[in-house]
């Protein structure tokens, strides 16, 4: 169990560190742009398509840390009629219907990013492989925390079993 | 087409939202079973991957992040706190001074911050605890909290509008100059509420202590840094200065230079700190702009826009009546789905079919973004009531029970956004955005 705690939050960690980094570049080059645009009238190619495709790496990369913090919205009003072990069942059952959206995200993600290998963007003139990529390592991220948080579940189960 | 699976996916989304599920999985899980369920669709499973990037991936969309970091940097730096002083000045001479600072606040937050969840963390644990040392009940005070903070996203700027113009091919400007006029009778709204409870309950005048005219004007010199941020925002846009974006990355710029230069209390730890706060909040945005654009596909997929249209052709009621027909059905989508989930399925989805009808894109916008704002403090997926409950340390019953007159006031303002449309189109003709 500690094992996988330590990866989960090493995974956070770096990702977030990331992420953040990016953010900071997107935030930097939308207002560098508004600045060469308005002070010299010599606005770059590049600074729009560097940040749309930087802000879905952010997301993308910060959807893995919601779902550790499990700061994801749920409707959390009924969970109070259901018995805590039954809750934790259904928290199984609907966690194996998440993983199939995240499992169709990572690899079709990445189908759609190797196809797009040869192709390159208007104005970065990149890969689209790097864009692309950011869905299917997003998904793999949020997979592997969801993972964790069933690993956790099942072990407080057990706990509570022993302990009961 | 088969008739069943459209009905399965609305099926699974509501079902796993029941079950507890994170909304922004269980619109992805119904889009996907769409895949699974429709005959002849699983082959084409790749455009899941691609409608959820391609959803992400357009520019206005970028205004949504710089305008959450610059309203987490106005928080950080202490300008609510400077913003709240200056609305007790104004209002706190009056019998329930502070439940009048409490809404004024977070009308001139709104010109700041385009999120009410930021208003309610940002204001809500000093407004509350003020108003709770002042002999308020905690309930109460937010109750108060909580439903003044709608206020803030349908005032510019505002996420949910910037969500249904880039939708709908709409002017962010015209819909931020429409939004202006039924933001702020929202809280006018909330002041006659509480001008009625201050006729029957004990609540005090609350004004500055040891007031001269320097320290008021100390006061105002202060608010003024963030009083200016929306006049730079709007002004920007609607001159034609800035696009949307653009201004976005201007206040974001602002903010950092007031906090780094003029209140030199930001430092580059607390910077990062914010650009984490930041990052959670679009994320969660981006997630669902994402899924909800599989959903969207699908509904097109379907033909739903059309059999849609054809109904309300066919149905032949009155624009009014069409306008209260829908009210009534996103309040209800409101109890479980989230502002902007609803804005991402149904707002590309009715304004063509309203504008057939008459009805202009930015009143629709407007009323649209009113209505699933109150969506925010509808029980059981209040997403306001929720945050509230927690910053007020109150329970989630006793808040939903002192919340219904707020709720009763803002339902009326809706209502007449509904009805009389030159409330939110006035201002954008003034301006020359629209006819």
């Amino acid at each position: 169990m500690k094992a996988v705690e330590t990866v989960s939050w090493a995974l956070a960690r770096v990702a977030g560190a990331i992420a953040k980094a990016l953010l900071l570049f997107v935030v930097c080059i939308m207002f560098l742009q508004v600045v060469l645009r308005f002070g010299f009238n010599a606005a770059l190619p590049w600074p729009e398509e560097a940040a749309r495709y930087g802000m879905i790496w952010v997301v993308m990369l910060f959807g893995g840390i919601l779902v550790r913090d499990e700061q994801l919205i749920s409707v959390d009003f009924f969970d109070h009629f259901w018995p805590r072990r039954l809750l934790v069942l259904r928290n199984l059952a609907y966690r194996l219907l998440l993983f199939a959206v995240l499992a169709v995200l990572m690899v079709e993600g990445w189908e759609q990013a190797i196809t797009a290998w040869p192709r390159t963007t208007a104005a970065m003139q990149i890969s689209w492989f790097w864009p692309y990529a950011a869905v299917s390592v997003g998904a793999t991220l949020m997979l592997l925390q969801m993972m964790a948080l069933v690993v956790r579940d099942v072990a407080r189960v057990l706990a509570d079993g022993k302990a009961g | 087409m088969t008739d069943y699976s459209l009905l399965i996916c609305i099926g699974t989304l509501f079902a796993l939202l029941i079950f507890g599920s994170p909304v922004i999985f269980a619109i992805g899980a119904a889009g996907l079973i769409y895949f699974v369920i429709e005959p002849g669709m699983w082959p084409m499973v790749s455009v899941y991957a691609h409608k959820f990037f391609t959803g992400m991936d357009v520019f206005i969309w970028l205004s949504i992040p710089l305008f959450v970091v610059a309203g987490e940097v106005m928080g950080q730096i202490g300008m609510t706190d400077r913003l709240l002083k200056f609305s007790r000045l104004l209002v706190g001479r009056f019998r329930g001074g502070l439940a009048y600072m409490n809404i004024l606040a977070s009308m001139l937050f709104g010109g700041v911050s385009g999120s009410a969840l930021a208003d309610i963390s940002a204001l809500g644990p000093v407004e509350i605890n003020m108003m709770k040392r002042d002999g308020y009940r905690a309930d109460f005070a937010t109750a108060l909290t909580v439903s003044s903070a709608i206020q803030g996203p349908i005032i510019p700027p505002s996420i949910p509008l910037i969500i249904f113009a880039s939708l709908t091919n709409t002017s962010i400007g015209a819909l931020f100059l429409g939004g202006m006029l039924p933001g702020i009778l929202v809280g006018v709204g909330l002041f006659v509420v509480v001008a009625v409870m201050v006729r029957r309950q004990d609540f005090g005048r609350r004004p500055i202590e040891n007031l001269t005219p320097g320290v008021a004007l100390g006061i105002v010199l202060e608010a003024l840094w963030a009083l200016v941020m929306p006049l730079i925002i709007l002004g920007g846009i609607i001159f034609g200065i800035f696009t949307a974006t653009e201004a976005a990355a201007v206040a974001v710029a602002y903010a950092a230079l007031i906090g780094f230069l003029v209140y030199r209390n930001l430092s580059l730890k607390q910077f990062w700190q914010v650009l984490d706060r930041s990052a959670r909040t679009t994320a969660a945005i981006y997630l669902i702009i994402g899924f909800a654009s599989i959903i969207s596909w699908v509904l097109a997929a379907e033909r739903v826009p059309s059999v849609l249209s054809d109904f309300v052709t066919q149905v032949d009621l009155p624009v009014w009546a069409v306008l209260l027909l829908l009210n009534l059905f996103f309040l209800f989508n409101g109890l479980w789905i989230s502002d902007a989930v609803q804005l991402l399925l149904f707002a590309p989805l009715f304004t063509p079919i309203l504008a057939e009808l008459g009805v202009h894109p930015v009143q629709f916008g407007v009323i649209m973004v009113v209505n699933v704002m109150i969506s925010l403090i509808t029980p059981p997926y209040g997403l306001a009531l929720y945050l509230g409950a927690a910053v007020g340390e109150v329970s989630l019953g006793a808040l939903v029970r002192q919340s219904w007159p707020f709720l009763v006031s803002s339902l009326a303002v809706l209502l007449l956004v509904t009805l009389v449309p030159e409330l939110s189109l006035a201002l954008p003709r003034l301006f020359g955005f629209i006819q």
